[in-house]
């Protein structure tokens, strides 16, 4: 795995920007993911379409805009990439090493 | 055992409400008003960072050119917001659908309807846009029927028959749109619109209690409620700085920076008191949730603490997050009712506190008010967060990614 997208959702963005940085600092530690070209946003669910996801692998929606999950993956059902609720404990404990565990689990076994 | 009851009679509304939620939310009405409020805090700001200024002067330079020239410009900005809003909303309609025309229909309307009580700036002011723009929509969705209609019966060449029934249709549509205006005015019917307001205690309770209740079923209550209250919220604020323009006193309360500055300080269910009470918990996890979601409270982010804990679904945290919130934000209206701190007339976005509440107001008995408020919030929450933490066990990681070799 050289490049990793992820695209993650929640409101007006906020939560999940506070989300980003976490995530980039757990990569920057591991020494497995050292040599992958790793691209972490967040941005408010309400933005997400074809256009502004396509350049994403997976997308993840934070738990409190989980009831969106249906018409999001509708949105950008022509891309083929996984959309995912955010386990509601790891997201509220910021545990971003559970939640890049997630996303890399879901884009190894998507399809 | 009434808790638990409580919790399915909730679950069961929770199960019928999240896809009209869902449904709600990606309406593209519903969400480019959500779009057209975030552009309008531009606007805000800037009228913010003028009033602020005024005020300065007032208190401190007294440069007459100065409070002159200011005073200009925030009128000048308060006397076109309805403009500035219908300018913003038409835009991102207009990027989604394309239609131009629906919009400069609207623009025609609102320019009639609007005319010389422009400058009247209260709770009208984002309504009659969005009324400018329902009444556009019909007028160009009548034409098209008329048109389609005369064009099944008639043949004759098509241009000129649309270019004579656009003159005639549109311009008796907009002299019939005038001439309503003026019997409006004559009717009162401005000053009933100008009364529907959210700026009492009753309002209040509802908004908090809607948006509390929401979190508890898991949903952002903020998103959902933001393109309603903030319809009328925005259009105080516009009539406090108005207020000010004119060298009146502002009256209004409930204020975008009213919502999210003391109703939802450090997050909304003021869940900062939950973070104060995680890190003073016996258990590790808790604590270390609380240690993580400090950052969040500061910026009144309260997913961190109402996920982690979690709040959502949780029956020890129904009656203080649904009930107590909204009573601590009445009793914060009456605090600035009675004039005990100034009104949050200055909206500052995403200022930390204390910051935003100090910016809000100019006054230093804000931040008397905010700690007020977080610790009765604290007091409200501890006997129910104690007897969640009695009964709280800490969970061990799953092996689910433990295929993936990784090293964190």
């Amino acid at each position: 795995m050289e490049n990793l997208s992820i695209c993650l959702a929640c409101n007006l963005g906020a939560s999940t920007s506070i989300l980003v940085k976490k995530m980039n600092e757990v990569a920057a530690t591991s020494k497995k993911l050292a040599a992958v070209q790793l691209k972490i946003d967040a941005i408010p669910a309400g933005n997400i379409s074809m256009e502004t996801a396509k350049s994403y692998q997976v997308i993840m929606l934070g738990p409190q805009v989980g009831h969106r999950h249906q018409e999001i993956e509708q949105k950008v059902a022509g891309l083929d990439i996984p959309v995912v609720v955010i386990d509601a404990a790891d997201y509220g404990s910021m545990n971003a090493a559970n939640i890049l565990k997630e996303a890399i689990y879901q884009i190894k076994t998507h399809n | 055992m009434t808790l638990d009851r409580l919790n399915r009679s909730v679950s069961k509304i929770q199960i019928k409400i999240m896809p009209v939620l869902g449904k709600i939310e990606s309406n593209q009405y519903f969400r480019n008003m959500k779009n057209a409020f975030l552009y309008f805090n531009y606007i805000l700001l800037v009228s913010s960072v003028i009033a602020i200024a005024k005020q300065l002067n007032l208190m401190f330079i007294h440069n007459h050119s100065f409070e002159l020239l200011v005073s200009k410009a925030l009128l000048l900005l308060t006397n076109n917001c309805g403009w500035l809003f219908l300018a913003i909303l038409c835009f991102l309609l207009y990027r989604e659908h394309g239609n131009l025309y629906y919009y400069i229909c609207s623009s025609v309307v609102y320019l009639l309807v609007s005319g010389e009580h422009l400058s009247d700036a209260r709770t009208e002011l984002l309504l009659l846009p969005l009324l400018a723009l329902l009444v556009g929509f019909v007028l160009i969705t009548g034409y098209q029927f008329i048109l389609k209609s005369i064009k099944k019966r008639l043949n004759i060449p098509m241009k000129f028959l649309d270019n004579l029934l656009l003159m005639l249709y549109f311009g008796f549509a907009f002299l019939g749109c005038y001439l309503l205006t003026r019997y409006w005015s004559q009717l009162g019917i401005r000053n009933v619109i100008n009364e529907i307001n959210i700026d009492n205690p009753f309002m209040v309770f509802l908004i908090v209690f809607l948006e509390t209740f929401l979190w508890y079923i898991g949903v952002n209550g903020y998103g959902i409620l933001a393109p309603v209250v903030l319809l009328f919220a925005t259009s105080n604020l516009n009539a406090n700085f108005h207020a000010m323009a004119l060298g009146e006193t502002p009256k209004y309360i409930f204020t975008p920076n009213f919502w999210d500055y003391f109703l939802s300080a450090t997050g909304a269910g003021i869940t900062g008191a939950l973070v104060i009470l995680t890190l003073l918990s016996k258990k590790a996890k808790l604590r270390q949730l609380g240690r993580s979601s400090i950052g969040g409270a500061c910026f009144s982010v309260s997913e961190p603490i109402i996920f982690g804990i979690p709040v959502v679904m949780n029956p020890y945290f129904f009656f203080p997050l649904v009930v107590g919130t909204p009573i601590l934000g009445v009793v914060q209206w009456f605090v600035f009712k009675m004039g005990w701190v100034a009104l949050p007339t200055y909206f500052v976005a995403d200022m930390p506190l204390p910051f935003a509440a100090l910016l809000a107001t100019l006054d230093w008995r804000s931040l008397i008010l905010t700690l007020g408020t977080i610790g009765l919030a604290t007091l409200m929450y501890w006997p129910f967060f104690k007897a969640f933490e009695a009964n709280y066990v800490e969970t061990k990681g799953s092996h689910k990614y433990d295929d993936l070799d990784l090293d964190f």
